[in-house]
């Protein structure tokens, strides 16, 4: 009795298994790859209005905590002020929250190194998952944005659209491991990849100068146009030798801060087929 | 296996669940990650019903999660289901009992077990910049919040798993199969 049961129980396993096994395989297959697609998008169509509201709610909750944080500093340093710090620190920060949000909107409007027709959006949250580095912006399909398009902030690349519904859309960021983008430091081309913290660059070629710490990494256009060329990916802070004096890794710090995302810039540029 | 309203309720607990994660808890990040109730779900079900249940509701929880993000569809469920089972099935073994009589660390290690499993099974099928220092950050907030969500999730289960004939919360339970009707 209790021998048929385990052999019942590792059946019921092996058949879930089998399914998940399938599921995996058939994700990476057009058809059914699309209609898996389509059923996520809806799912995050439905979650979506929740999403904007907690955003929406947790963003200010967020700025009030900074807030206080910088008020203890304050305090520390100016003992004299901390009164009226006290009664001006609400002001304060709802003024700060505003003058922030509008000077990120400005700026994203006039972006110094690309003139292309871009939407400018907001992050309504982090990675659903603990090891991918994306989120998910409030612009969808019903805005002119589809997978494939960069994403820009005011200091530079965050990364790109992977997937995207009728009302928003996943960005995978920069500086997830699973991204690449064709990179260039002075004349030399490199392939800049994420780290998960930050970004590495590997050389496409064996020739040309090795860089230099503090040099500046930009997207260089050659991974068939899939980003524009000219937008800051970030800076050069290592280089790292082997014994014979070989590079062997360069480590870029990212031109974004990835962990203060508020307004994105969406930019409408697809790779040229 | 489950009574008619059982599913539904099961559903319910799974669509409040998901919701809940990618609302609320997947905005709360500690040491770089967050809470995954998800995880949690099978892990406290199997302690309290055993292995064959803690692998079904593994499976659907995981598909529910497999919706949210950007790994292959049906990795989750895949290992969700397992974990699932293991816990379940380890819960029933005779070295499980003092694992059950302490089943709110025991979902929270068991979570972290989860979480080691999913990221060992993403590198396998190819999945780059899993197995890094980050994982053990992921695991500890992982298998510290399971352990704070276990005993509202025990309540929850037990509500929603009503259904099944012996499901308990005093002694140990028996093995999943006596508890179906």
């Amino acid at each position: 009795m209790a021998m048929a049961r385990g052999r019942n129980q590792r059946l019921t396993l092996m058949i879930l298994l089998l399914i998940s096994i399938t599921l995996v395989t058939l994700d990476n297959h057009g058809v059914v790859a699309r209609g898996i697609g389509h059923i996520k998008n809806a799912v995050v169509d439905i979650l979506s209005p929740f999403q904007r509201a907690t955003s929406a709610a947790l963003h200010p909750f967020g700025d009030v905590f900074a807030g206080a944080l910088h008020y203890g500093q304050l305090e520390t340093q100016n003992a004299q002020l901390r009164a009226e710090i006290g009664n001006l620190q609400r002001a304060d920060i709802a003024h700060n929250y505003a003058l922030t949000a509008s000077s990120q909107i400005a700026a994203l409007s006039r972006l110094p190194y690309i003139n292309i027709a871009s939407v400018v959006g907001e992050v309504i949250s982090p990675a659903s998952s603990n090891f991918e580095q994306s989120i998910q912006i409030d612009l969808g399909s019903s805005e002119g944005v589809g997978p494939g398009m960069p994403v820009v902030g005011p200091s530079g690349l965050i990364g790109v659209i992977i997937s995207s519904s009728g009302s928003q859309s996943m960005v995978e960021l920069a500086i997830d491991a699973r991204f690449h983008v064709a990179a260039l430091v002075g004349s030399t081309y490199y392939q800049s990849t994420g780290t998960g913290s930050g970004l590495s660059l590997t050389q496409l070629a064996t020739s040309g100068p090795a860089p230099t710490v503090g040099e500046r990494v930009l997207t260089s256009g050659q991974d068939n146009g899939a980003y524009p060329p000219g937008i800051p990916i970030g800076t050069v802070t290592a280089v790292h030798r082997g014994a014979t004096g070989v590079v062997t890794g360069i480590s870029v710090s990212p031109a974004v801060n990835f962990s203060q995302l508020q307004y994105i810039s969406v930019l409408q540029w697809l790779a040229p087929a | 296996m489950f009574e008619d309203l059982t599913w539904l309720k099961v559903a319910i607990v799974l669509g409040l669940s998901l919701v809940l994660q990618d609302v609320l808890l997947n905005q709360i990040v500690i040491l770089g990650a967050h809470p995954d109730l998800m995880i949690a779900l099978p892990v406290s079900v199997a302690i309290v019903a055993g292995a064959e249940i803690g692998a079904v509701i593994g499976f659907l929880a995981g598909g529910a999660a497999d919706l949210l993000v950007s790994t292959p569809f049906g990795l989750s469920a895949f290992v969700f289901a397992l974990v699932g089972y293991l816990v379940g099935a380890f819960v029933n073994s005779p070295l499980g009992h003092d694992f059950y009589n302490a089943r709110l660390s025991g979902t929270g290690l068991g979570a972290l077990f989860g979480t080691f499993c999913f990221a060992l099974t993403a590198a396998l099928v190819g999945q780059p910049g899993i197995l890094t220092a980050h994982l053990l950050s992921v695991m500890v907030v992982v298998g510290v919040s399971a352990f704070v969500f276990a005993p509202g999730l025990f309540m929850v289960w037990r509500w929603a798993l009503s259904g099944l004939r012996t499901l308990g919360f005093g002694p140990r339970m028996p093995s999943s199969g006596s508890a179906l009707r």
